[in-house]
């Protein structure tokens, strides 16, 4: 698959959060207000594509030569919970100002299932390097895309009567339901007709 | 033992992981579109929380403050890798029903959620029993989930196949004309938001 | 220091306990991962081979195909098992189907594929590549739903890209069967 069809299928077709529920719990943790929703879409993108390269280096130059591919899951949530680390402490030293404005974030990332899940998928599908980092910074953007519109949505439900059994988080979850039926437009079928395959 | 009863049953309803403290949300949708990939998901949370919750709470007085998390991660992560190649080998049907979800066990709140929450402060008794109560909750959510998205979604019961059986149950009327969108993915967004409210608007009139 | 050290140690501890566990594990699950897998390509092939048995692998080298068998019946090739690759409205699909050496479909099923489910997916159905079968050497293949008999009409309609592709697929595998031809 083409570079461009790897970005819009897992920014569009296959978006971690409203097609695969991939990091759900942030989805609908952090998206009370958009300012912090596009904090937390800026940290996971990052991380998803450190985290695509460093997981695909690791499966290919470690476990594949040792025949130790059945490590893969211990091998990745390490690797991916001390790049975290190591990002957090980069970002503290380098620049303060960004520090302030992820740092909460951050740690919340090592339990978001969708890092792991594009370092998996990258090695399911058989992705090489260049293509892992692109599926990892796709799923980023399309994590950070669903993010902000559902906060945005979310900004707006405040100021709306809802009836109380609904308000908070049930609503949260309807309104994720009618964006998901929305996303269903974009189909694989897109990427066949427009030969990104 | 009234006691340890308490830690197994508050799993089930007081604290039920799913809907109460709303964790492990990821595999809970993905894999709820046939109930007997829900019960293959229950099963193998329950046997890594439990597992993963004696282990860390065993090691509890050994493993310093500093490195707690990555440890509990590691524990975590040889018990899934432990459940997939058993499921790999045995159940191949549900392992490939399952896909990604599988290792994604690692990163499910729910498991590090209770072993930083509980395992790490309670004997190996109390966790193993508070490792089955939740997991007991979450595979209940999940296969409550499950049962509105594939009895609306397509008229249809899947559990396992025994003997003769060919382990689908199908349900006259509706497996004709289901309601197809409950099985994609906004279908299960939608059942989630409903069971939500549902579950508010109970603890609500539990409280007057 | 001697904090760090301590630390270090049990972090190396508890992971080496954890990968030797897995291992022990892996030790005795891989060799069943490893039968399944060729028990159930055995069967797919077997079923599409029908009444004959499996032969031999060929060598095939072409992208419409991944593998090839040899069919027999009494020893004696009388075909071939294709998996084919086909386009579909969901993207990449893969069909077993078996060919008699002049080209005429014997059996063929849709395996992998994600196609629309109540549309696409109707091509899984056992009764789907009934419209195929029996064709390839003398009569063609359809080549456009327009092709088919009424009978199959509501068969294909709705899932008109499906069709295409799987047709398309079929025709490559008949066109393979005849090149290969009965010598081998």
């Amino acid at each position: 698959m083409s570079y461009i069809g790897i970005l819009i299928t897992y920014i569009f077709i296959q978006n971690f959060i409203l097609v695969q529920f991939m990091g759900l719990c942030p989805f609908i943790g952090v998206s009370k207000n958009s300012e912090s929703a596009i904090g937390m879409g800026i940290a996971v993108t990052f991380v998803t594509g450190i985290a695509s390269v460093v997981c695909y280096a690791v499966h290919t130059f470690l476990l594949v030569p040792f025949a130790l591919e059945y490590l893969r899951t211990i091998a990745f949530i390490l690797v991916i919970a001390a790049l975290v680390q190591l990002v957090e402490m980069v970002i503290k030293k380098m620049s303060p100002a960004l520090y302030q404005a992820l740092g909460i974030y951050l740690p919340l990332i090592t339990t978001n299932c969708a890092v792991l899940g594009i370092a998996i998928i990258n090695i399911d599908e058989g992705y090489n390097l260049l293509e892992s980092f692109t599926a990892g910074i796709a799923a980023g953007l399309g994590f950070t895309l669903a993010i902000i519109l559902m906060s945005n949505i979310r900004e707006k439900l405040e100021m709306t009567p809802v009836r109380k059994v609904f308000r908070g988080v049930p609503i949260a979850f309807i309104s994720a339901s009618l964006m998901a039926l929305a996303f269903m437009g974009f189909d694989s079928s897109l990427i066949t007709n427009l030969h990104l395959g | 033992m009234s006691a340890h009863m308490k830690e197994l049953t508050k799993g089930l309803f007081k604290e039920n992981p799913t809907f109460i403290i709303m964790l492990g949300m990821c595999p809970t949708l993905g894999v709820s579109t046939q109930v007997s990939n829900a019960l293959g998901m229950g099963l193998s949370v329950i046997f890594v929380l439990t597992f993963s919750n004696m282990a860390i709470s065993a090691l509890r007085k050994i493993i310093p403050d500093t490195i707690r998390i990555p440890s509990y991660i590691v524990i975590i992560a040889s018990f899934v890798t432990i459940v997939e190649m058993v499921l790999h080998a045995y159940v191949p049907s549900v392992y490939a029903a399952l896909g990604v979800y599988l290792p994604l066990i690692v990163v499910n709140c729910i498991i590090l959620g209770r072993a930083e929450a509980f395992a790490n402060k309670n004997t190996v008794l109390d966790s193993a029993l508070d490792g089955i109560g939740m997991g007991i909750g979450f595979t209940m959510s999940l296969t409550l989930i499950s049962l509105i998205r594939e009895v609306f979604g397509s008229g249809t019961i899947t559990l396992f196949a025994v003997g003769g059986f060919d382990g689908v149950i199908e349900i006259p009327g509706l497996s004709e004309s289901p309601i197809g969108v409950l099985t994609l993915a906004s279908g299960a967004l939608l059942v989630m938001g409903y069971l939500k409210a549902f579950f508010q608007w109970k603890s609500s009139r539990g409280k007057k | 220091m001697k904090e760090i050290l301590r630390t270090g140690i049990i972090l190396f501890l508890i992971c080496a306990v954890s990968a030797g566990l897995c291992g022990v594990v892996n030790s005795v699950t891989a060799p069943v991962i490893e039968e399944n897998l060729i028990r159930e390509r055995e069967e797919a092939l077997a079923v599409a081979a029908g009444e004959y048995s499996v032969g031999d692998e060929v060598a095939i080298d072409t992208p419409d195909a991944n593998v090839a068998y040899t069919i027999l019946d009494k020893g004696n090739v009388v075909g071939y098992v294709f998996e084919l690759n086909a386009t579909g409205y969901g993207g990449a699909m893969t069909i077993i189907a078996s060919y008699y050496s002049d080209g005429e479909l014997i059996s063929a099923q849709l395996t992998t594929n994600s196609e629309t489910p109540g549309l696409g997916k109707r091509a899984e159905d056992p009764g789907y590549m009934q419209m195929f079968t029996g064709l390839g050497s003398d009569a063609p293949l359809p080549s456009s739903s327009a092709d088919l008999p009424a009978e199959y009409a509501d068969a294909v309609s709705g899932a008109t890209v499906t069709f295409s592709g799987v047709a398309e697929a079929l025709r490559n595998g008949s066109a393979l069967a005849k090149s290969l031809g009965g010598a081998v």
